[in-house]
């Protein structure tokens, strides 16, 4: 009786330093598992592409025209669109960034369709003019929609309705890339 | 059942250990109890680092001015309450008016002396940044910018 005792005792302190050594790998791997979570959520850099895109086309469409009229400076003494329209100037823009890349974090694109009807009477809707500014390259990446590729460029694209001068119908569409992979993404 | 050992009771099915078995159960219990609760304080103070840590509000901040100025138009006066960060720079010996510097188009936000962060904005203005001060001439934990066309 006294032996079963002993080895009663015996039994448990064994099944206790097990049940402490199972403990502890546990505790690490919980603690591991943490800092493991902690540092990827807070290692990844905060994406402010889609707010930065926004933002410029926001900048472009008030620039581009005001009161719902479009600007006069977009168009010639013939009231055909100026193709020496410069979008970085009169918008009041700089694409130089810290980055290295020469050619630019960002491209902009403003297209404007003819919505006034035809001689059939029907709205054609044709692309009339097109002004671009910043790295024409980064456009080839809003082609690729799929969430594996988010370390390409981040693409928005709005559109507005303005009048011209003599009350014509534009439908405006501005496309907006910004890059900054190096800054934004992981 | 009972078993007896030099007139003591060993154990019967509601007391199966001796006195000093059962305070080295306590004391067992008790260290292991404070182990839990140490390994879990170390945790929560790691979550709590992380989540103020220099590097992220640097990279907070300096993005979230960068989209600031982006947004602005001039002239145009902004204040930003940054008082976490001002406590934060105290902290690590930086002066309150050094923490966020405009050079260029680019936002640079340092809390700690070797570190910073930069971000750059499309908006071709003159910002500047300095830290609002009060009739003390000490500093409120506001910073003011100041958006103003290019000369």
């Amino acid at each position: 009786m006294k032996k079963n005792n002993k080895m009663i005792i015996k039994n448990k302190l064994g099944a206790e330093k097990i049940i402490s050594i199972y403990w502890f790998a546990i505790l690490i791997i919980i603690a591991g598992a943490v800092v493991a979570m902690v540092s990827l959520f807070y290692g990844t850099p905060y994406d402010v592409r889609d707010a930065e895109a926004n933002i410029l086309i926001n900048k472009v469409s008030n620039c581009l025209s005001e009161n719902g009229k479009l600007n006069k400076e977009l168009f010639n003494e013939d009231k055909k669109f100026n193709e020496n329209y410069n979008l970085k100037e009169k918008c009041n823009l700089i694409f130089e960034t810290e980055f290295e890349n020469e050619r630019g974090e960002y491209f902009l694109e403003a297209d404007f369709y003819d919505l006034n009807d035809g001689p059939s009477g029907v709205s054609s809707g044709v692309k009339v003019f097109s002004i671009s500014e910043g790295n024409s390259n980064l456009y080839a990446d809003c082609k690729i929609e799929n969430e594996k590729y988010n370390k390409l460029s981040r693409c928005v694209d709005r559109e507005f309705y303005s009048l011209d001068s003599s009350n014509n119908i534009f439908k405006i569409k501005i496309t907006s890339v910004v890059r900054k992979t190096e800054k934004n993404v992981k | 059942m009972k078993i007896k050992k030099r007139g003591k009771t060993l154990f019967t099915p509601f007391n199966f250990f001796t006195k000093s078995e059962k305070a080295e159960i306590l004391v067992e219990n008790i260290i292991f109890i404070l182990l839990n609760i140490i390994f879990i304080s170390i945790l929560i103070f790691f979550l709590f680092k992380q989540s103020s840590g220099a590097a992220l509000l640097e990279q907070t901040y300096s993005k979230q001015i960068a989209l600031m100025i982006d947004s602005a138009k001039p002239v145009m006066e902004i204040k930003l309450n940054m008082e976490k960060m001002q406590n934060i720079a105290e902290k690590n010996k930086v002066d309150f008016k050094e923490v966020v510097s405009i050079t260029g188009n680019a936002v640079n936000v340092k809390l700690s002396q070797k570190t910073g962060y930069e971000y750059s904005f499309f908006n071709d203005v003159e910002a500047k940044a300095f830290p609002e001060t009060d009739s003390e001439n000490e500093y409120t934990g506001i910073y003011v910018f100041t958006i103003n066309e290019k000369k």
